[in-house]
């Protein structure tokens, strides 16, 4: 039954939420020193009584389970811990980092998809040309290409060298609208600002190349070998047959059946995209989850690393369950 | 079936090219102390950021020197003994580990299989680089924790691969072969199964050392892996951060090292696969 | 001809002339490797990668298909010629409801306009083919039907455009007996009805006996005798018509077989000159491997490309 199977994959996955949300909680407590030394370690003004009630108001002094239940209920709530070094609710922070992550992930996924879909298609069709060699040839470099390096690389190339895009941020100074939703690029359009839509989508490009590049190298080529695959079956064929043209043989046919090999491996891909992001967001300053998340380690700042960890497992744990769902939509051999 | 050797190598240029790549770099990391020319923790203030020896530098650096003089050449060779190590030793564990969670899961299957395969779903979850951040914060930054937390995350890949295939295997006659001569399950596994699965182990292995580079070159690049002084690849990168407008060979030198040997071992997994392909080989019959 | 486009010439198919009647359903009988399916995908210009036409003509009520542009031929493909394939299941797309493929040729040649119209079509050529709730089958897919319900719904699918010739590639190879029955029915009514050409290639002699008017017998790229059904089970003049007859068992008698000696000779190892059957044939001349041998006329409208044909017009009779 459809329900049910759905319900327990749920469970499944929420299973798997409070695993992760103990493990980084655990995680957390072991290591050595704890944020309250860091703040005001060093100072020597502060007295042991100050120190203990500052102890005291993170539960810091309380026996590590105990310390976890308490957190779980905040979690309930959907509190989980002040920020040390913001002095703000940890889920604050963490949410008003997540407009600039979000939409640059989206524009690497854009820049992935949309370059590797016909980049595959047009290899399977035309495979064992010049340009087949090529494309495979590119997708094997675009795998072995850390994304720090694909970054600086790109940055010294476009943004040193040529000028042609800048070195960093998400937008110039004073082109940023105030706007509904954080994403620079669905503002500057709402304003109608053209100056600010030019400057966000001139920040988002290198930055979401770099990102997208992986999925990029690896979706071009499942969708090769997918499309090939399928292109030599007799459907294909019989669609001809009927009169099709070829294009309509292989979009409406061939294509739509190499999706569905295509699709799984998307969804795992994005995963590699979203950790991918940290590393991408510090090498272009992008002010983001990522970069909040690279400091906050340094600063030990607890509650914001739980976040921005349950936020990054949360978001792959429901991407891959949305992934499953569309499988079922996309090939009616499959059902729930 | 029975293609001959002769004819699957000469179809391979990958298989030789990676496997080229890969051999140079192994013997540089071997060869270090005897192929840098400098020491590469010791360097002289006096001779900083000297660009490579044909844009002026001097013949003493032949690509230049970093920050606080030291020999940029002899970091890349040390280094290589740093990140290919990494990357070796993370997919060693991960393989050996994985595999022998793997046939375990695969052949006595129950409430063990049951267990690992929840743990695979956890850990598979995680994103790499988010895992391994979290295990370094716990346990500290360094050569070892770094692999550890790589190989801990790999694991579960080789796990469900080998796992699939002695499910797989099971099936074929040849064990029911075996199991009529009086062989033990445990036997079995080690004796008939593992060398018929063997390959697919050693090119997903393969695949992963490059994987493993990446990931401990990424953690380093962000200071979260491998400290200062030792060489590694991604820290050099990072380290060249600074004087991106200076001196950019500081950090691109090392990142074309880290692309350069992790396509050699893309290739050369390819290779592997293609030469070792079981397509070429006489499938087992089928109960 | 059709052989590999570049590269090494060695031909598939070469001396290949027949015609078809409007109205008549030719066999084309020949065993695997024969190029009895190539000769299929010619017609319509579907050849396999690799392989081209090198010489020769195809005719569609005298206009040439070889190397007609590219537009022309898909206007033609589903709506004067169509074809069925012999392997239903692989001919579906399986992420398609059986109605959408049905109706696929409608929508290409714009016979139908909008999808009330296109339903309406669908479901009477549903029917037409023999499927019980055609209505309740359209929005089903291909993997949820059988094999005989499969491939009657390719039928549907191939006579949706009215074609005037079907080219049937063994299509009841892959079904059990009983149902090929039922389609080769099914397609004898729709030859009737619709007075629709259709030439099945079959490797299945007493199959084409049955439900073909005339035809043709292939071997090794070429053919080797045409004629009336009853002159080619009867009087056949080629030795290679008759050594298949003689194998053929008959129901109700206790017989010895008589396989052909030697074996289908690969595309590579066919004669260049002469007869491709020379080498296994009892009767072989001197003659018969030193020069092109041309269909010779036995009577009237039965020829056969036999020496022996034209040194007697009368057929040599089968084998004892």
């Amino acid at each position: 039954m459809r329900i049910t199977t759905l319900g327990s994959r749920l469970l499944s996955t929420l299973l798997v939420m409070l695993a992760i949300t103990i493990f980084v909680f655990l995680v957390m407590r072991w290591l050595p020193g704890d944020p309250v030394d860091r703040i005001l370690g060093g100072s020597g003004q502060v007295s042991q009584q100050q120190l203990r009630a500052l102890r005291a108001s993170y539960h810091l002094d309380q026996p590590v389970p105990l310390q976890l239940v308490n957190f779980l209920g905040d979690l309930l709530h959907g509190d989980i811990g002040e920020s040390v070094v913001y002095n703000r609710p940890a889920s604050q922070v963490i949410l008003e980092h997540l407009p600039a992550t979000a939409e640059l992930a989206v524009a690497a996924t854009f820049f992935a998809i949309g370059v590797a879909a016909p980049l595959g298609v047009a290899a399977a069709v035309w495979r064992g040309s010049w340009f087949d060699r090529l494309a495979s040839a590119g997708s094997y470099l675009g795998i072995s290409m850390p994304g720090f390096w694909l970054g600086i690389a790109l940055i010294l190339v476009f943004a040193v060298h040529l000028r042609w895009l800048p070195v960093g941020g998400r937008a110039d100074p004073g082109a940023e609208p105030a706007g509904p939703t954080g994403f620079l690029v669905l503002d500057a359009i709402l304003h109608l600002d053209l100056t600010a839509l030019a400057s966000a989508l001139a920040h988002l490009i290198l930055p979401a190349v770099t990102m997208g590049s992986v999925m990029l190298a690896v979706l071009s080529r499942v969708l090769r070998s997918s499309m090939i695959e399928e292109l030599d079956k007799e459907y294909v064929a019989l669609a001809l047959a009927k009169g099709a043209s070829r294009r309509r043989a292989i979009v409406c046919h061939a294509l739509r059946n190499a999706l569905i090999p295509s699709v799984t491996v998307f969804g795992l891909e994005l995963g590699t995209l979203l950790g991918g992001n940290m590393v991408v967001e510090t090498v272009f300053g992008w002010p983001g989850v990522g970069q909040l998340a690279v400091s906050s380690i340094f600063a030990r700042d607890y509650a914001v690393v739980q976040g921005v960890v349950l936020l990054y497992a949360l978001t792959f744990a429901v991407i891959n369950l949305l992934i499953d769902i569309s499988y079922t939509k996309l090939d009616p051999r499959v059902s729930f | 079936m029975g293609v001959r050797l002769k004819d699957r190598l000469g179809a391979g240029p990958t298989l030789v090219v990676g496997a080229v790549v890969v051999a140079i770099f192994a013997l540089d990391a071997l060869l270090a102390p005897l192929v840098a020319p400098h020491d590469p923790l010791h360097g002289e203030l006096a001779r900083r950021l000297l660009p490579p020896v044909w844009m002026g530098g001097s013949a003493d650096y032949l690509l230049g020197t970093d920050g606080l003089g030291r020999d940029v050449l002899s970091r890349l060779v040390w280094g290589a003994r740093v990140s290919f190590g990494l990357g070796l030793a993370g997919a060693a564990i991960a393989a050996g580990v994985g595999t022998a969670l793997g046939m375990v899961a695969g052949w006595w299957e129950g409430w063990l299989d049951g267990l690992l395969g929840r743990l695979a779903d956890f850990l598979l979850a995680f994103p790499m680089l988010i895992f391994a951040i979290g295990v370094i914060t716990a346990l500290g930054s360094g050569f070892w924790n770094l692999i550890l937390a790589l190989s801990l995350k790999s694991w579960v890949e080789f796990m469900r691969l080998v796992r699939g295939q002695v499910l797989a295997h099971k099936q074929l006659v040849y064990v029911d072969a075996a199991h009529a001569l009086g062989r033990s399950g445990a036997g079995i596994l080690a004796w008939e199964i593992l060398p018929n699965i063997f390959h697919g182990v050693l090119v997903l292995a393969t695949l992963r050392v490059g994987y493993l580079i990446i990931a401990a070159a990424s953690l380093s690049f962000l200071g979260l892996g491998v400290q200062p002084p030792t060489p590694e690849w991604g820290a050099m990168v990072n380290d060249g951060r600074n004087f991106m407008l200076s001196a950019w060979w500081l950090s691109t030198f090392p990142g074309l090292a880290i692309v350069v040997l992790v396509l050699g071992l893309n290739l050369l997994s390819e290779g592997l696969h293609e030469l070792l392909d079981p397509r070429f080989r006489d499938p087992g019959i089928p109960r | 001809m059709v052989g590999p486009a570049g590269g090494r010439p060695v031909l598939l198919l070469r001396s290949l002339s027949f015609v078809v009647e409007p109205g008549e359903i030719l066999g084309l009988i020949g065993e695997s490797g024969c190029g009895k399916s190539l000769t299929l995908l010619s017609v319509l210009g579907l050849l396999p990668r690799g392989l081209a036409v090198q010489a020769g003509s195809v005719r569609l009520d005298g206009m040439e298909l070889i190397g007609a542009p590219q537009r022309a031929m898909a206007a033609i493909r589903g709506r004067r010629v169509a074809i069925i394939f012999q392997d239903p299941q692989n001919c579906l797309n399986p992420s398609f409801t059986i109605g959408r493929q049905v109706g696929e040729a409608l929508c290409i040649h714009k016979l139908a306009r909008g999808r009330r119209a296109v339903r309406d079509r669908v479901v009477e050529l549903l029917t037409e083919v023999g499927l019980p709730d055609p209505e309740g089958c359209m929005d089903r897919f291909p993997h949820q039907l059988s094999g005989g319900m499969q491939q009657r719904a390719l039928i549907a699918t191939a006579l949706a455009a009215g074609p005037q010739l079907l080219l049937a590639d063994e299509p009841t190879t892959a079904l059990d007996v009983s149902v090929q029955a039922q389609i080769m029915e099914l397609l004898r009514d729709v030859n009737r009805q619709r007075g629709c050409s259709i030439v099945l290639v079959t490797h299945d002699l007493a199959l084409a006996s049955q439900f073909c008017d005339r035809i043709a017998v292939m071997y090794a790229g070429q053919i080797v005798e045409e004629g009336s059904v009853a002159n080619i089970v009867h009087r056949p003049a080629h030795p290679y018509t008759q050594g298949l007859l003689a194998c053929l068992p008959m129901l109700g008698r206790r017989q010895q077989l008589r396989p052909i000696p030697g074996e289908i000779p690969t595309p590579d190892e066919v004669l260049a000159v002469g007869c491709a059957f020379a080498p296994r044939c009892r009767h072989r001349l001197q003659e018969c491997t030193s020069a092109h041998i041309e269909l010779h006329e036995a009577t009237d409208g039965h020829r056969a490309r036999c020496l022996l044909v034209r040194h007697s017009p009368q057929p040599v009779g089968p084998p004892t």
